[in-house]
C-alpha cells in the first residue's frame, strides 16, 4: 500500500519535472496539428480523403516518397554500418575526432548543406569539371535538379541519424567476442551474421526507423536539388498549403503521410520483435 | 596408441614482436610436447598475452616462425589453427544459449545442426552442465560460464588448448575446483594446453613445465620443482615463491654476506647470491642437532599467523633479517622479542646466477 503510494507520488514528482515540456510541446505542436486534423474531418473537407486515396496522382508521389526514402535509407545503412564498426574500433582520440567530423554536418543548416550540394553537382561545379578534365564525359551532364541530386543530399544529411544509433550498439559489444568468432573458425561473413549482426540490430532497426521516417517528410532538399522533376509528399502539401491556399487538402495529405509513416513504424517494431525475439532481455539486461 | 609425448605439438622460433618502438616479444624460443601442460607465466606487461595472441592467431610475428604439429602456421588465420581458447571474460555469446554456444564451432565447422547439437550435448556434459543448455549466459554463474567457455573450446577436438587467466576472475574456494577439474580434462582429453597466468601458485600446481616471461623473453623453462628450487636468475627467484635473497662476497668457506654472516653450501659457487626459501629455515628454542647445517642466534621481529603457516620475520644478531615460514603450531608458537636459533642445512642454501644484463656488485 504504503510503496504503491510512494511510486504513484514520484511519479507524481516526475510528471511536474516534465511539465513544462509537455505544455509547450502540447501548445505549440500537438494542438495545431489537432486542428489540422479535426479541419479534414469537417463535411465538407472528408470527401478530401477519398480524392487523395483515388487519385492517380497524388498515389504516385506517395509510392515516389516511399520509393525514395527506401533507397535513402538503405544507402545509408550500407554506408554507416562499416563506419560505425571502424569508428568503434579507433584509438579514443581519433574516435573524437571521428565524431567531430560526423557532428558538424548535423550542427549546420540543411539549408547551407543543400545549397552545398547544389554547387557541388551545378553545371559548372567541381564534379562535372572533373569528369570533364578526366574525359569520362564529353560535356557537363546534368547532376542538379534530378532525383539522383535529391538521393544524394538526402543521403549525406541523414547519414548520422543512422550512424549514431548503429555506433551505440556496436561500441557496446565486447570486442572479444569477435576474435573468440574468429578463433572458433568463423569467417568475416559468419562473424557478422552470427554475431555482429544479432548483437547490434536493435541500434540498426532504431537507425532504419529514423532516417525512414525523417526522408519521408524531407522538404529542402526535393525542392531546391529536384528542380520540380522529384514530386515528393512534402511539396505537394507545401503546394496545396502555400500556392492553393487549401489548408483542408493539405491536413488530409498530411494524414495520410502520418498513417505512413505509423504503419512503417509498426512493421519495424514488428521486425525487432521478430529479430530480437525473447532474447534481449537474457543477452542485454 | 603413438607416444605423443615426443611430439612437438607447438614450436615457437624466434619469434619477435614489436608495437611501434616497443619491443613486446624478442626471440621467444618455445617447444611444448602433445600432451603437455605448458604455462606462461609472468608479471602484467611480461609479453604473455602478447606471445598468447600469438599463438592464437590474432597477431602476426615480425620474424620468427610457429609450427603447430609439425605445420608452419605463422601465418595462418586464428580459425585455420585449431586452437580452442578459453578468454579471460569468457568471450561467450550473449545472444546464444548455452547449448548454441558451445555448437558454434562445429556449425562453423558445417557439421550438422543435429550433430553440433549432439555432440555440444555430450562437451556440455563433460563438464557438469547437461542441465542448463537452454540458459543464456547472463542466466549462469562466472564459474559455469567458464564451464561453458571450457566445453566449447574442446568441443571440436582442437589441436591445442589456450587458457588466458580463466580462473582470476572466480573466488578462491571456486578456483580452486575449476583448477582441478581443469586439469582432469585436460589429462583425460590429452590436450595439449598452454596456460596464462600471473599467479606463481596457480602455475606450480598445474603444470608439467612453466615457462617465466619478463621483458618479452622467456627467463626459464623447466618444471615447477626446478623453477621453484633452481631458478637461474634473481628475477625467476623473486617471482616464484617467498625468498631470502642474500648478497656478499664468496669465500673458501662459502658466501660472506655484507652483514657478516658466513653462509656453508652443499656446492661451490661464485654468483655472490644465496637464495633460501623461508620453509627451510628451521627455527627452534634450543640449538638444532644436525651435520652440514648453518646455525644463527636471532630475535623474533615479527611474527604475523596466517592459518596453516606461521611467518616470521627474524633478525639474526650481527646478519640479516630472514623470512621464516613454519607450520603453525599452537604449542610452540614464538613470541616477538623471543631469542631464537635458526638452521639452515647447507644443502638449502641455493646459488643463483646473475642476470645476463644486470651489473655485477
Amino acid at each position: 500500500m504504503n510503496q504503491g503510494f510512494q511510486a504513484i507520488k514520484a511519479q507524481a514528482g516526475s510528471l511536474a519535472l516534465v511539465s513544462p515540456a509537455l505544455l509547450l510541446l502540447g501548445i505549440l505542436f500537438f494542438y495545431p496539428i489537432l486542428l489540422l486534423f479535426l479541419t479534414t474531418l469537417e463535411l465538407e473537407n472528408i470527401g478530401n480523403y477519398a480524392q487523395v486515396v483515388s487519385s492517380d496522382t497524388s498515389m504516385q508521389v506517395f509510392f515516389n516518397t516511399l520509393r525514395i526514402a527506401v533507397i535513402v535509407t538503405v544507402v545509408d545503412l550500407v554506408l554507416a554500418y562499416p563506419l560505425a564498426v571502424y569508428i568503434s574500433r579507433l584509438s579514443p582520440t581519433a574516435k573524437t575526432f571521428a565524431f567531430f567530423l560526423v557532428l558538424i554536418p548535423l550542427w549546420t543548416s540543411q539549408l547551407v548543406r543543400t545549397y552545398a550540394w547544389m554547387v557541388l553537382l551545378g553545371r559548372n561545379g567541381p564534379i562535372n569539371n572533373a569528369l570533364v578534365w578526366l574525359g569520362i564525359v564529353d560535356a557537363p551532364i546534368r547532376l542538379a535538379n534530378s532525383e539522383f541530386a535529391v538521393i544524394a543530399g538526402m543521403t549525406h544529411i541523414l547519414l548520422p541519424y543512422m550512424l549514431l544509433p548503429i555506433y551505440n550498439s556496436v561500441s557496446k559489444i565486447d570486442p572479444s567476442l569477435f576474435d573468440a568468432a574468429r578463433g572458433l573458425g568463423a569467417g568475416a561473413f559468419s562473424t557478422f551474421t552470427r554475431v555482429l549482426m544479432p548483437l547490434s540490430i536493435q541500434g540498426v532497426l532504431a537507425g532504419v526507423s529514423l532516417v525512414l521516417v525523417l526522408s519521408l517528410g524531407v522538404f529542402i532538399m526535393p525542392a531546391l536539388l529536384g528542380g520540380g522533376r522529384v514530386p515528393v509528399i512534402a511539396l505537394l502539401i507545401e503546394q496545396q498549403a502555400g500556392s492553393f491556399l487549401n489548408w483542408a487538402m493539405a491536413g488530409t495529405l498530411s494524414a495520410v503521410l502520418m498513417v505512413i509513416v505509423m504503419i512503417t513504424f509498426f512493421i519495424i517494431k514488428l521486425a525487432t520483435r521478430l529479430f530480437v525475439r525473447g532474447r534481449a532481455d537474457a543477452a542485454f539486461s | 596408441m603413438p607416444d605423443f609425448r615426443n611430439t612437438s605439438a607447438l614450436k615457437l622460433e624466434n619469434i619477435r614482436k614489436t608495437f611501434g618502438s616497443v619491443e613486446a616479444l624478442s626471440s621467444i624460443n618455445l617447444e611444448v610436447s602433445a600432451g603437455e601442460f605448458l604455462t606462461i607465466l609472468g608479471p602484467s606487461g611480461s609479453g604473455k598475452t602478447t606471445l598468447l595472441r600469438l599463438i592464437a592467431g590474432f597477431v602476426t610475428p615480425d620474424s620468427g616462425s610457429l609450427t603447430i604439429f609439425g605445420e608452419d602456421m605463422t601465418m595462418a588465420s586464428a580459425g585455420k589453427r585449431q586452437i580452442g581458447m578459453v578468454f579471460q571474460n569468457y568471450a561467450l555469446f550473449p545472444h546464444l544459449t548455452v547449448l548454441e554456444n558451445v555448437m558454434f564451432p562445429l556449425e562453423m565447422r558445417k557439421h550438422s545442426r543435429r550433430e553440433a547439437a549432439e555432440k555440444a550435448a555430450a562437451a556440455l556434459a563433460a563438464v557438469h552442465l547437461d542441465a542448463f543448455g537452454d540458459r543464456y549466459p547472463k542466466q549462469i554463474s562466472g564459474g559455469q560460464q567458464q564451464r561453458v567457455a571450457l566445453a566449447r573450446a574442446v568441443v571440436f577436438e582442437p589441436k591445442l588448448l589456450l587458457l588466458d587467466e580463466p580462473f582470476s576472475a572466480l573466488d578462491r574456494r571456486l578456483r580452486e575446483s575449476m583448477q582441478r577439474e581443469v586439469r582432469q580434462l585436460q589429462a583425460s582429453l590429452n590436450l595439449t594446453t598452454i596456460f596464462i597466468t600471473h599467479d606463481q601458485e596457480e602455475a606450480l600446481f598445474m603444470s608439467d613445465r612453466i615457462a617465466v616471461i619478463d621483458g618479452g623473453t622467456i627467463q626459464q623453462l623447466g618444471t615447477p620443482n626446478e623453477i621453484y628450487y633452481h631458478p637461474r636468475s634473481i628475477t625467476v627467484a623473486e617471482f616464484i615463491g617467498d625468498s631470502n635473497i642474500l648478497e656478499g662476497t664468496e669465500t673458501p668457506d662459502g658466501l660472506r654476506t655484507r652483514s657478516g654472516m658466513l653462509l656453508r653450501r652443499a656446492s661451490s659457487s661464485n654468483s655472490g647470491r644465496v637464495l633460501i626459501r623461508p620453509e627451510a629455515i628451521r627455527i627452534s628454542r634450543e640449538p638444532a642437532d644436525g651435520v652440514a647445517m648453518n646455525q644463527f642466534k636471532g630475535k623474533i621481529a615479527n611474527r604475523t599467523f596466517v592459518g596453516g603457516f606461521t611467518i616470521y620475520q627474524v633478525d639474526v644478531h650481527g646478519g640479516d633479517t630472514l623470512t621464516v615460514r613454519c607450520l603453525a603450531d599452537e604449542e610452540t608458537m614464538f613470541d616477538t622479542h623471543q631469542e631464537v636459533h635458526l638452521s639452515i642445512r647447507e644443502a638449502d642454501c641455493r646459488p643463483v646466477p646473475r642476470d645476463a644484463k644486470e651489473p655485477r656488485g
